[in-house]
């Protein structure tokens, strides 16, 4: 799938040429941004597995609807939603609806080196939070197009949000505390 | 850190994700699956083309019999007459390479070339519309 020259070229650029059934544009696409799709699948908690085949699926559609795409946010974005709203069908059909479940245990998420663990600190959120932040903050969804999207109250998510990024910054920075502000997406 | 500049940087750590070590075979396993779909449908394509045209073809043959039958008066050309006899060679072929397909009487059940055509017509139609429903559900 590899051709000289498709590696310097722009994400619209390779967008343009999958649209015009070019694979190995796509497939270009594909390897830039196949592994930040599989890890936001697997940080709103899909199994490594389902999340490959989710992820595989996501860029099935994208390719079929590559004329759809005009640049006007990143393909990696428009992906990620394509992926994400794949993976919420799932859980749906799969009868798994967001639990008020509690947190898990706390685990370290800061390395010795100081350095943020994304993936150990979503850990520690419930899985509602988990799900709703990482729809907001990795998928880029607002928090209407989330509310929609797990059929839940515009005012839940948004406190799902809230309370998964208070724990977040709790583990980056355990002196800060809560704020009480309201986080900006959506 | 404060508010304004965490979101941001949840933001970024998401974007933030090292290449998985078997990128290359993700990308081959989505290579083989886009070319077996393609092949698939161009298969599918093709089945429904030649369906088509069998059906295209009988339709015009019976129409110039029809045609020819109602025009044998004397005074016929014997252009007409040569194209005619074509038809009638060509009708008969197709009639023989359908009765070895054992389709012959597809139409003579008790339906005409029109409503074969109809019902063949609203298959597509339908078929078409249930993909359209199924790609609506996808996303």
């Amino acid at each position: 799938m590899t051709q000289p020259g498709l590696s310097d070229r722009h994400d619209v650029e390779l967008a343009a040429l999958a649209a015009a059934s070019d694979r190995r544009a796509f497939g270009e696409l594909v390897r830039r941004h196949s592994s930040t799709v599989r890890a936001l699948l697997r940080r709103m908690g899909a199994q490594p597995s389902l999340a490959d085949d989710i992820a595989q699926d996501a860029f099935i559609l994208a390719y079929e609807r590559c004329t759809e795409f005009r640049g006007e946010g990143t393909f990696a974005a428009w992906v990620k939603r394509i992926a994400a709203r794949l993976y919420l069908k799932r859980r749906e059909k799969e009868a798994r609806y967001v639990s008020e479940d509690s947190a898990e245990d706390q685990v370290s998420s800061v390395d010795p080196l100081g350095r943020f663990d994304l993936d150990a600190a979503l850990q520690t959120l419930s899985e509602a939070e988990r799900l709703c932040v990482s729809l907001g903050h990795g998928a880029g969804m607002t928090h209407p197009e989330i509310a929609a999207a797990l059929n839940l109250p515009l005012g839940t998510v948004k406190s799902h949000v809230k309370r998964g990024l208070d724990k977040l910054r709790q583990i980056l920075n355990p002196g800060a505390g809560e704020t009480g502000r309201d986080s900006h997406v959506g | 850190m404060s508010v304004d500049e965490f979101d941001p940087f949840i933001e970024r750590a998401f974007d933030r994700t090292p290449p998985m070590p078997d990128t290359a075979l993700f990308v081959a396993d989505l290579d083989a699956r886009l070319q077996s779909g393609a092949r698939f449908r161009a298969v599918g394509l093709g089945i429904a083309g030649a369906i088509g045209g069998v059906v295209a073809l009988r339709e015009m043959l019976t129409l110039d019999m029809d045609l020819g039958g109602a025009e044998a008066l004397p005074g016929v050309d014997a252009a007409q007459a040569a194209g005619q006899s074509i038809n009638l060679d060509v009708a008969s072929a197709l009639q023989a390479a359908l009765e070895r397909w054992g389709v012959a009487d597809l139409a003579l059940g008790g339906l005409g070339s029109m409503q074969m055509f109809w019902i063949a017509a609203a298959a597509v139609a339908a078929l078409a519309l249930a993909g359209v429903v199924r790609l609506s559900q996808d996303v």
